[in-house]
Order: structure tokens, then C-alpha cells, then sequence
């Protein structure tokens, strides 16, 4: 019978570990264990042989660690291990069967197994998602062609990664993919996700079961299993490890018996685990104890439905109780301060605008970066990079470029929101595909080729098409979110009452809801009083999302209210805490008085420069004017003592936070107005990541009126090569702080010289004047003082 | 074993931070950059107990530790520093990724809370690190132990770190290492903590 129809029907038993059976066997310390298929497959046939005689069905492949970072130096190719490790179990039941140690009949799965890469991926780590997605596509590849009949991705600490493991197993094979997280005692993975958000995403991605592996034992496991349960509607694996970890006398032991560990997971399969095994630490014993302790059983059926939830890397939001705000201000209509950041690709500053919406009470956030003209795809997939670097929020995927939805998607940590879908054949066609393949949870909107129907009936009929549609691609009905299209009011007096009537109608037949709030005033004065309104009622109709200008105060007191009133907020505790308690706003303290721009940014005083700007701006006093008289002077002032060593670095980097702030202030009023700054291009070298000391440089030479381009951290030297000639700099500012990335710095520097004539600076704490000069460079800043004054001489300043 | 809740140690912060004397500005980053930091620790570590050989740096060669599994580092300060231990503590510990995201967070914020933000982090770890070998060491008795030492101190050089993570089982913590011999997540230590089985020395 095919696996997929065996799923939750009976009770499906996995095997235990290999690794501690082949340490047994003689596998040394450090000695890879997934050789042993080519060197010692008699052994490792024999271990296949013992869990099959205890009765597993579902035999993993001995290739854990077997993919090409693993097996780098082996001088063995993955697809040679996987090609052994199935041939060994094929032989174990072979010689099983004919034995008669196991019926004939009895079917036996061979799962290709595949364990972490080892490497986390960017930006926690080093490894690009596509490079771990050709990773674990070779390994599938391999799986596939040597036979096996499942997948099995286990030991996933970290959601990302069972993402790229999940996906290269979809795209790669038709086989049935079972996928097993590690959690602590929490349920939490090292990732920080926890069972709910690591389950959900795995089945939005189309798993064909879930689970618990290794990490805990089944006591600990069964606690969680309810949570496992309840978040998903895939059957439910558990193989623990055969009880908690102890180290005795320097090694590691696993403390619980095949008799206890028999007793204990049928406490598991009573929980509602459906296919059962074991990890570190179980031996054929344990798996037979565990057979035996079940016989005669069923897996017992789930009766609760999971909910939907969207998430970002680490945490998930559901819609049950109240309705999910989500914060629309990350989108450039309408904001030509954010077009611009977008142009200039400033991701510093949509994260600012991602955090300043979090702080005010956003869930999640809408991501929109549509700006005529732009490359869209790679802004779209840089911003989810950059906002999912910061926060771990679901965030909604805004676009209308499929390109830009297919990418951003595809490398979007967790389960997104996707905006949108409509009632057009092509859009149906093209999105509906997507948003299955990427787990996205979706939203529609009621408009059609015809355009946005006056009536509720009509926008109902497209929501209907649009929901039956996404059906025929396996979308599920409670994963999508129909906006009912909130036209303003101020040019359609019916405008409001039909958006609601969609949103109640859709509501009573368990129909998810979302709308773009602030739509409803446009044209209107006091918008925030019509907007507050229209979301309570709209609340009222059951509206599941809003997407809102958190930082509206009213809209949100409307929305605590709401929750109050409605009793959907359980003892006003949202409430309350919005309103009642005196939020602890952990923000800086402050001298009182009034300080002299000169004052302030000598005193590292960020709130009174920008008072200060704007006094000295509303007197009359020109911009130009106020940096060189004022803010140069103070600058040049806290540089010396810096160097004098009478100030240090809090107060270098107090002064300097100071005059940005005071800068931006200017930038706000006139607009960038660096243009002319001479250029100067800033890199950390490719393989460090530290940027702290970096930064410091960068704000000192902006606050100094230097035009910087910073490309960051990992900075290739072709692309430090090609900004350099981009922008016609003549000086270079890079930056490395390990023995091991300074031979980087070398080759960019070689680089640079072959291909452009510019001045080279270097920094970093491994860094000498004697080492730069061996390298090449034209310059060693032992400091960010000392950076400003070599751009000084050099420019004349 | 996964800690609570970590201690900040604000003197060693403020070291870190580079503040000299009695500066208020530098402990109040440092203050409000641990408040948003100590919620997002995960600390994590793994270690490991080998038999080793030391071998004094000679005029041919550097001076290195050979380990019970054939492993050496190779490094003159650490066969120093080592010398008369037969037996070693390594360990790998970590913050965790959560931290690192923190950090990046609150460098949006500005450079002094940036630069405070590392330096609490910097304090951290090593905090963590001294609870770490509190209890590798505590069922040990009769023996003197060497102040933990770690890739890249002295001619210990950091190429070597390789070599840690190949006895080390690191991937369990969540604890990699970069191409470039970098450790992510960033706030992570690796060490090794020599034990001297001598008696009357």
C-alpha cells in the first residue's frame, strides 16, 4: 500500500539510532559514520537487520551527514553513499525476509534521510538559502536515483533550513516528505521558533507528516505533543531519544531502558503520535519494546482542526481572538522620503519605519517596494532579507510583480502573507501557484477584469471564484483573506456599507477578512475619526487583518476598545495594558536646559541637537552655514581630545549620534543635499561580518560632509571594485577584523589597483600600519578620528 | 544545561565599551542595551573531556597539544601554557542567533547603542563562559585547572578553530563556523581548559 494511504490509519514504526549501533561496531571518534556504507556494509546491514527484526518499517538511510559540505576531503561523493546506504537496507530485508525474521508481506519504507547542513543560514550564518537548497537538492537527487520510497528531513533545529530541505525535496521528487524538528524542554528550536510556528510552516509547505526528533526524551516530548497536535492536520512522528542526556564522567549516556522507553511511548501514541521510533541513545531493544507495548492498537483520530497562522522566523500569529494588525507604512506611495531610501536601496531605513511600527503595536508587518523604475525583484527580496535580519514578525509580501512574488517568496523565512491575488484569469493562473508552493497564506481581492464591482453580491461572486479556484490548486479556504475593497467614502456614500456587508457575509460562512483601513477617508478632513470608526464596525462584521498606520493613535484605541467591548480581549488585558499601565518607554535620559548646537553634539546630547538645528533653522540660519560654523567646530573638537585621550570612545560615539541627528534634521527640511560630497566607498572585506567600527567611520565622514557609499558587510571585492569606479571615488575606506579575513583586504586591494586610481584607507583591529603597508595600502586609521583626518588632508578640507 | 538568566557584569561591559572613569553616559547605554538584550539570550554549550600529550615548542617547531584521537592544535603559547596537564576541557558555547538578530536591531538605533549593545553582548558570553566552566569543573577534585584559552589568543592561530569544531559536537548548540573562520552565531566562545593532575606543584 502506498505510504500516504497508511498514514494515521495504523501505527507506523520508525528505527532507532545508528550512530552509538555503529560506535559499537568499532566507529571512532571523529570517524564519519555515513563512510561506513562503502567501507563496512556488512555492519551497517546488520544494524538495518536488527531494527528490522524488532519490527520498524521505516528504515532510515545511514546519510545523515551526507551531503557535500559534510563529505568534502572524503574523496566520496554523496551520490555514492546514498547509493550504498539504500542498497544496505535493500539487502538487510533481503536477508530478513528470507530468513523469516520478518513476514514476507510486511511493507518496509526506505526513508533518505537527511540531517542539517551544519552551517547556519544567512544572515545568521553564512550560507546563501539557494546554496542550501543545492545542497539538499543533491542529496534528494541521489535518494531518488538510488531508490528510496520517502524522505525523511530530521533533526531541524532551525525552520529556514527545513525550508530549503523541504523545498529542494518538492522540487526534486514526488516522494512523500516526512520532516522532524529538535526542540529543548521549552519547544523551542535553536532557531527560536516553537512547535507551532515550526509545524505549520513545515505542512504549509506540503509535508505529508510532522514531528518530534532527538533533543528530548519521550517524557519530555509528550509534553509538547499536544501543542504538535493541535497545530497542524498531518499525522504526527515521535522519536525521541531514549530519555535526557548525562554525562558521566566526561561522556554523554542515555539513561532510559527498552522496558520503560516501551511504557513511555505508549503515553506518546496515546497523545497522538502516529509513527513512532527513536534516536540518540535506542537500540533494537527499545524499538521492539515500543512494537510490542502497541500491538493491537490505533493511532487515534484528531477531532480539533488547526488554525491558520502566518510567521516570521521565529514566531507566529494567529487569527482566532482578535483581529491582526498589520502595519502598512512600508510602502512608497505617497512618501518620497521612503521612494528615495528605496532608490538609494537604504534598508537601514525600512527597518527603522518596520520598527517604529512594531514598537506602536503592529503584528505583522506589510512589505511594499514599488517604486517606478526600480528593479523590483531584487529590492523586494533585499528588504524581506534585511527586515527578516531585525525582526521576527510575519510579514506581508505587497507586489504585483510576479517575478518580485516568486523570489521574495521563496526566500521569506516562515509562512508570509501574500498580497494578492484578484478574480483575473491571469492573476489566478499565475498567483494561486505560488502561494501553494511557498506555504503563503493569501490574500484576495474582489475585482476582476471588469474592474471593482458597485455591489456586495458582485464582489461576493468574485470571492467565491477566487476561493474555489485556489481550492483546485490545494490552497485551503481558511488560508485565505478576501479584501472586500474599502473604496473612500467621499466619492461613493455606500462605500462603507458595502465593503462591511462583504465582510459579514464572508464572515458567516467562516470566511477570513482584511482591508486596507484608511482607504474609507481619503478626501476627507479628521480621517482618523472616520477611520477609527469604520474598523470597530468593520471589527464588528468579524474583519479578521487590518492594514493600518499603527502609529494612527485612534485607530488603535479604537481597536483596544473594540476588543474590550466585544469581550474578544479576555478581561480587558490588551486593554488595559494599552491604556491603564504607564508604559515603560526605555529611552535615554537627558540633562534638562537648552544647549547650543556646539553644546549638544560636543555633550553627545542626540534629543537636544535636534532641538537645537531646528531653533538655529527656524531663526533664519542656512544649513551650509550651521554645519561649518557650528557642527564642524564641535566635530573637530571631540576628534582631538578623542586623540588626546581626554574623551573616549561612549563619548566619540555619543558626539557622533549627536550631529547625524542633528544632520537628519536638515535632511528632512532640504531634502539630501550631499549630492556633492566627495565620494567615498566603505566596505567591510568579504567573509567578516563586523561593522560596528565601520559604522562609526561612516557617520564621522558623513557628519563631515563626505558623500559614503557603504556596501556593507561581506563585501566581494568586485563589487567594492565596481562601486569604486561607479561613483568615481578616489578614496576607499575597508574594513576587516580576523587574521582570517584580512587576505581579503589583500585582494581587494590588488583588485582596486589593477582597475581604478584611488587613495585605499584600512582599519580594523588586526590591523598595523606595518601590515597595511604590506598589503598595499595607502593608509592604516587607527581610528575613526584618524579616518576623518586622512579624508580631510586628502580632500583638503 | 540551559541557563535562565544571565548576569551582566557592567564594569567588564563598560571595559568593552572602551568608557574610562566615572562616565554615566557609557553605564547608561550599557544599562538600557542589557534591558533589551537579556530577554533574547539562548545560551547553549557542548564539551567534551580528552587525554592529551603537550609538547614544548622546540627550535624545529611550534609547540602543540596532541590529543587522544590523533588531533593536534599547534600552537607555542598553548603548549606553554598547558604544560603538565594530561588531560583537557573543551567547550563551545554560544548566546545564541535570537542575540545576534537583537544586536542588529538596536545598532538601527545608533552608534552608541550599537557599540553598548556589543559590549554588553561581549560581557555576556564571557560571564557565560565562567559559569560554563564552573560546571565542567565542579566534580573534579585533587587537580589544578589553566585559565580557559581559545583559538586565536597568542600564536594559537584562529585556522585552527577548524579543528575545535571537528571534536567538538558544536551543530547540537546551534554553533557553526563561517567560511571565513568566523563563529555564527557572532556571541560565541570556543576554549580549551587544561587539568593538571599533579599533586605538590
Amino acid at each position: 500500500m502506498a505510504f500516504r494511504d497508511l498514514l494515521g490509519k495504523d501505527f507506523l514504526y520508525f528505527d532507532g539510532a545508528m550512530g552509538t549501533m555503529l560506535q559499537a561496531a568499532g566507529l571512532q571518534a571523529g570517524e564519519l559514520p555515513e563512510i561506513w556504507n562503502i567501507q563496512h556494509p556488512e555492519k551497517v546491514q546488520a544494524v538495518h537487520g536488527a531494527y528490522l527484526a524488532a519490527g520498524a518499517q521505516i528504515i532510515k538511510t545511514n546519510t545523515f551527514g551526507a551531503n557535500s559540505l559534510k563529505l568534502t576531503d572524503t574523496g566520496v561523493s554523496v551520490a555514492e553513499v546514498f547509493q550504498g546506504a539504500v542498497k544496505n537496507i535493500r539487502s538487510a530485508i533481503v536477508q530478513e525476509k528470507s530468513q523469516g525474521t520478518i513476514p514476507c508481506d510486511r511493507e518496509i519504507f526506505v526513508a533518505l534521510d537527511m540531517g542539517p547542513t551544519g552551517k547556519l543560514l544567512q544572515p545568521f550564518g553564512d550560507l546563501a538559502f539557494a546554496q542550501a537548497m543545492e545542497i539538499y537538492k543533491e542529496e534528494v537527487q541521489a535518494g531518488v536515483k538510488a531508490g528510496a520510497d520517502i524522505i525523511l528531513i530530521e533533526t531541524m533545529s532551525d525552520s529556514y533550513e527545513a525550508k530549503a530541505a523541504i523545498l529542494a525535496a518538492k522540487e526534486n521528487s514526488q516522494l512523500p516528505i516526512v520532516c522532524t524538528f529538535t526542540f529543548d524542554l521549552s519547544g523551542k528550536l535553536l532557531n527560536g521558533a516553537d512547535v507551532e510556528t515550526a509545524f505549520s510552516l513545515a505542512a504549509a509547505l506540503g509535508v505529508d507528516a510532522v514531528g518530534f526528533n532527538c533533543g528530548l526524551g519521550p517524557e519530555q516530548i509528550v509534553k509538547l505533543l499536544p501543542r504538535g497536535v493541535d497545530s497542524v492536520d498531518l499525522p504526527i512522528v515521535v522519536n525521541p531519544n531514549a530519555g535526557l542526556p548525562v554525562v558521566k564522567e566526561g561522556k554523554t549516556v542515555f539513561a532510559v531502558g527498552p522496558e520503560e522507553y516501551g511504557k513511555l511511548m505508549s503515553e506518546v501514541a496515546a497523545e497522538g503520535a502516529a509513527l513512532l521510533g527513536g534516536c540518540c541513545g535506542t537500540t533494537p531493544e527499545h524499538i521492539k519494546a515500543l512494537c510490542e507495548n502497541l500491538k493491537g492498537h490505533k493511532p487515534i483520530g484528531k477531532t480539533t482542526k488547526a488554525e491558520t497562522q502566518i510567521s516570521g522566523y521565529g514566531s507566529s500569529v494567529d487569527f482566532v481572538h482578535m483581529p491582526v494588525i498589520i502595519g502598512e507604512r512600508i510602502n512608497p506611495t505617497g512618501k518620497p522620503r521612503l521612494k528615495e531610501a528605496l532608490k538609494a536601496e537604504n534598508m537601514d531605513y525600512v527597518c527603522n519605519l518596520a520598527l517604529e511600527q512594531l514598537e506602536k503595536g503592529a503584528s505583522a508587518l506589510d512589505v511594499n517596494v514599488g517604486v517606478p523604475g526600480v528593479n523590483e525583484p531584487a529590492l523586494l527580496t533585499k528588504a524581506v532579507l534585511a527586515l527578516q535580519a531585525i525582526t521576527s514578525v510575519p510579514l506581508q509580501i505587497d507586489t504585483s510583480d510576479y517575478i518580485a512574488m516568486e523570489q521574495a517568496l521563496r526566500i521569506y523565512n516562515g509562512r508570509p502573507l501574500l498580497n494578492s491575488v484578484n478574480g483575473k484569469e491571469e492573476v489566478l493562473e499565475k498567483v494561486l501557484p505560488l502561494a501553494k508552493k511557498y506555504g503563503a497564506a493569501l490574500v484576495g481581492l474582489c475585482l476582476d477584469d471588469k474592474g471593482i464591482p458597485e455591489s456586495a453580491e458582485e464582489r461576493l461572486a468574485i470571492a467565491w471564484k477566487i476561493i474555489h479556484r485556489a481550492k483546485v490548486f490545494g490552497i485551503k479556504e481558511q488560508d485565505i483573506f478576501i479584501d472586500p475593497l474599502a473604496m473612500t467614502i467621499s466619492t461613493g456614500g455606500q462605500n462603507a456599507v458595502v465593503a462591511l456587508d462583504v465582510v459579514k457575509s464572508l464572515h458567516a460562512k467562516g470566511i477570513k477578512t482584511i482591508m486596507g483601513v484608511s482607504n474609507i477617508s481619503f478626501g476627507l478632513p479628521a480621517r482618523d475619526q472616520v477611520n477609527s470608526t469604520f474598523l470597530a464596525m468593520a471589527m464588528e462584521q468579524g474583519l479578521s487583518a487590518a492594514i493600518l498606520n499603527p502609529k494612527s493613535e485612534a485607530m488603535l484605541n479604537a481597536y483596544y476598545a473594540y476588543g474590550a467591548l466585544s469581550n474578544k480581549d479576555l478581561g480587558c488585558k490588551a486593554y488595559l495594558e494599552h491604556f491603564a499601565g504607564v508604559k515603560q518607554e526605555i529611552k535615554p535620559q537627558g540633562p534638562e536646559g537648552e544647549y547650543s548646537l556646539y553644546e549638544a553634539i560636543v555633550k553627545g546630547l542626540t534629543g537636544h541637537s535636534h532641538k537645537a538645528v531646528e531653533k538655529l533653522l527656524s531663526g533664519g540660519k542656512k544649513p551650509l552655514d550651521i554645519i561649518n560654523e557650528d557642527m564642524i567646530p564641535a566635530l573637530n573638537m571631540v576628534g582631538e581630545a578623542f586623540e588626546k585621550k581626554t574623551l573616549f570612545l561612549p563619548q566619540l560615539l555619543m558626539s557622533a549620534d549627536a550631529a547625524k541627528a542633528g544632520f537628519d534634521v536638515i535632511k528632512q527640511k532640504f531634502g539630501p543635499g550631499k549630492e556633492n560630497g566627495d565620494p567615498i566607498v566603505l566596505a567591510t572585506v568579504k567573509g567578516d561580518v563586523h561593522d560596528i567600527g565601520k559604522n562609526i567611520v561612516k557617520v564621522l565622514w558623513e557628519n563631515y560632509g563626505y558623500k559614503v557609499i557603504d556596501l556593507g558587510k561581506d563585501v566581494p571585492p568586485e563589487k567594492i571594485v565596481a562601486a569604486t569606479l561607479e561613483n568615481k571615488a578616489k578614496l576607499v575606506g575597508l574594513s576587516a577584523l580576523m587574521t582570517t579575513t584580512v587576505t581579503s583586504m589583500e585582494e581587494t586591494i590588488k583588485q582596486l589597483r589593477k582597475a581604478v586610481d584611488c587613495k585605499i584607507v584600512v582599519g580594523g583591529a588586526v590591523l598595523t600600519e606595518d601590515y597595511a603597508k604590506v598589503i598595499g595600502a595607502d593608509a592604516y586609521a587607527a581610528s575613526a578620528v584618524a579616518s576623518v583626518n586622512y579624508a580631510n588632508k586628502l580632500f583638503k578640507k | 544545561m540551559v541557563a535562565r538568566y544571565l548576569l551582566y557584569d557592567k564594569k567588564e561591559a563598560l571595559r568593552y565599551f572602551r568608557a574610562k572613569g566615572d562616565d554615566k553616559q557609557a553605564e547608561n547605554a550599557c544599562d538600557l542595551a542589557y534591558l533589551k538584550l537579556r530577554n533574547e539570550v539562548m545560551p547553549r554549550f557542548v564539551s567534551t573531556r580528552l587525554k592529551c600529550h603537550v609538547i614544548q615548542c622546540s627550535a624545529q617547531a611550534k609547540g602543540k597539544i596532541v590529543l587522544e584521537n590523533g588531533l593536534e592544535f599547534c600552537s607555542s603559547n598553548l603548549a606553554k601554557h598547558l604544560d603538565g596537564c594530561t588531560e583537557v576541557l573543551l567547550f563551545g558555547a554560544t548566546l545564541g542567533s535570537k542575540f545576534d538578530v537583537a544586536q542588529r536591531r538596536i545598532a538601527l538605533e545608533g552608534l552608541t547603542q550599537g557599540a553598548a549593545a556589543q559590549a554588553v553582548g561581549a560581557a555576556l558570553i564571557e560571564h557565560y563562559c565562567d559559569t560554563v566552566e564552573e560546571e565542567l569543573k565542579k566534580d573534579f577534585t585533587g587537580v589544578s585547572f589553566r585559565w580557559r584559552f581559545s583559538p586565536g589568543y597568542g600564536d594559537w592561530d584562529l585556522e585552527e578553530q577548524k579543528k575545535v569544531f571537528a571534536i567538538l559536537n558544536c551543530n547540537k548548540i546551534g554553533l557553526t563556523l563561517t567560511a571565513s573562520g568566523m563563529m555564527a552565531p557572532i556571541k560565541s566562545v570556543t576554549a580549551i581548559i587544561g587539568i593538571d593532575y599533579r599533586q605538590n606543584i
